[in-house]
C-alpha cells in the first residue's frame, strides 16, 4: 500500500494535529481475546441459526421453563445452548404476553354481557311511570301494572279522600263511596255534600248541617 | 484465518478505538468483524485482506456509533465534565486523540482515521465507505478543520512543537 498522505502542503498546526492522533492511536492500550475467542463466538454464531428453530419450535409447545434450564444445564462450555435459552426465555415472555392478553381480553369480555341484564331491570322502570306514586319496589313488573288501571278512574272522583293510599285500598273505595252515597255517610265528615244535596230540596238528611 | 488475525486485529482494534472513542466498545467490535470476515470468508477475493477487514470494521463503528447515538439518554458533554477543566497539555496522546476527535461524527473519524492513520488512500475510502472521492476529500478537509478550531482555541500545541 502506497503512502499516499504525508505532510507535504500541510500546515504547522495540521501537521501537529496529524502527529498527534497517530502518535495517541498508537499509544492506545491493546487488550484483545485470543483467536479461540473468536472462533468460539464464531461458532455461536453459525450454531446459533440452525439452533434457532430447534429452540422456537421447543419452547413453541410450552417447555419454555424447562428449555432455558436445559439449555443452562448443558452450556457449560458451548455456545449453542445460549441460543437455545435465548429463545426459550423469548418464547416465555411472548407465552407471558399473550396470556396476559388473553387474561385482559378475558376480563374485559367478562364485563359486557353484564349490560344485557340491566336492560330487564331498566325497562321495569319505563311502566313504572304511570304508577309511580305506588312505591312497591321488587314486584313492579308483575303487579304494579294491573293496579294502575283503577287508580286512575278513581283518582277525579275520590281524589281527595285517599290519594296517598296504597294500591290495594283505592279498589274498595271508589265502588262504594262515590257513586252510591249522595247521602253523606259518617265517614266524609271533612266533605261536605253541598254539590249534591242543597238544604231545602228534600235531599238533605236530617239533622245534619254543612257547617260551608 | 489465525494468521490474519494475529496480523491484523491490532490495527483493526485501534481503528474502532479512534472512531468509537471507547475501549471496550472497541474490542467487542473488533471480534465481531472477525466473526463477519469469518463468515464471509468464501466471499473474500483474497486481496488486500488490511483494506477488507478496515471496511469492515469502519463501518461496524460508524453504524455502531449512529445506534447509541439515537439510544444515548445523556448528552456526552455531560459525562467529560472532568475533562473540561484540564487543559489539553495535560493529555497524554491517547487523550488528546479523544480530546480533538470528539468534535467529529463517526463518519468524519473514520475518514480521519483511515487516512492519516491507515494511510488509505482516498479512492480506497471511497470503496470502503461506499461514497464518492470528492466527498472524502470534502470531508476529510472539515473534519481537519474542526480538529485545527479547537486546537487553535484550546491553545493545544505550544508547548508541544516548542519541546
Amino acid at each position: 500500500m502506497s503512502t499516499p498522505q504525508g505532510f507535504e502542503g500541510m500546515s504547522e498546526l495540521d501537521q501537529q494535529i496529524v502527529t498527534a492522533l497517530r502518535d495517541g492511536i498508537e499509544a492506545t492500550p491493546v487488550a484483545l481475546p485470543g483467536f479461540a475467542a473468536v472462533l468460539t463466538a464464531a461458532a455461536a454464531v453459525g450454531v446459533g441459526a440452525a439452533a434457532g428453530a430447534a429452540a422456537a419450535g421447543a419452547a413453541g409447545a410450552g417447555g419454555a421453563g424447562a428449555g432455558g434450564a436445559g439449555g443452562a444445564g448443558a452450556g457449560a462450555g458451548a455456545s449453542a445452548p445460549i441460543h437455545l435459552i435465548i429463545g426459550a426465555i423469548a418464547a416465555a415472555a411472548v407465552a407471558t404476553a399473550v396470556a396476559v392478553a388473553l387474561i385482559l381480553l378475558h376480563l374485559t369480555g367478562g364485563h359486557q354481557p353484564l349490560p344485557p341484564k340491566p336492560t330487564p331491570h331498566v325497562t321495569a322502570p319505563a311502566p313504572a311511570p304511570s304508577p309511580s306514586p305506588s312505591p312497591a319496589p321488587t314486584p313492579k313488573p308483575t303487579t304494579t301494572p294491573a293496579p294502575p288501571a283503577p287508580v286512575p278512574s278513581a283518582a277525579p272522583t275520590a281524589a281527595p279522600i285517599s290519594p296517598p293510599g296504597p294500591t290495594p285500598a283505592p279498589t274498595p273505595v271508589p265502588t262504594t263511596a262515590p257513586p252510591t252515597s249522595p247521602i253523606p255517610t259518617p265517614t266524609p265528615t271533612p266533605r261536605c255534600p253541598r254539590p249534591i244535596a242543597p238544604v231545602g230540596t228534600g235531599g238533605e238528611q236530617p239533622g245534619f248541617k254543612c257547617p260551608l | 484465518m489465525r494468521l490474519l488475525y494475529e496480523q491484523e486485529s491490532e490495527a483493526v482494534f485501534r481503528t474502532i478505538c479512534a472512531i468509537v472513542l471507547d475501549r471496550a466498545t472497541a474490542q467487542d467490535l473488533t471480534q465481531e468483524v472477525f466473526i463477519r470476515a469469518l463468515r464471509s470468508w468464501d466471499g473474500f477475493d483474497g486481496r488486500n485482506a488490511h483494506g477488507w477487514l478496515l471496511k469492515i470494521g469502519s463501518n461496524l463503528a460508524i453504524s455502531h456509533y449512529r445506534s447509541e447515538k439515537r439510544h444515548r439518554a445523556v448528552p456526552p458533554w455531560l459525562l467529560i465534565t472532568r475533562r473540561r477543566d484540564q487543559s489539553p497539555e495535560e493529555f497524554d496522546d491517547k487523550d488528546l486523540v479523544s480530546w480533538l476527535m470528539r468534535p467529529l461524527n463517526a463518519d468524519q473519524r473514520a475518514r480521519v482515521v483511515l487516512h492519516y492513520y491507515n494511510q488509505s488512500p482516498r479512492s480506497d475510502i471511497a470503496d470502503m465507505l461506499g461514497i464518492p472521492i470528492g466527498t472524502v476529500g470534502s470531508r476529510l478537509n472539515k473534519a481537519m478543520e474542526l480538529m485545527r478550531q479547537r486546537a487553535e482555541v484550546a491553545n493545544a500545541f505550544p508547548s508541544r512543537s516548542a519541546s
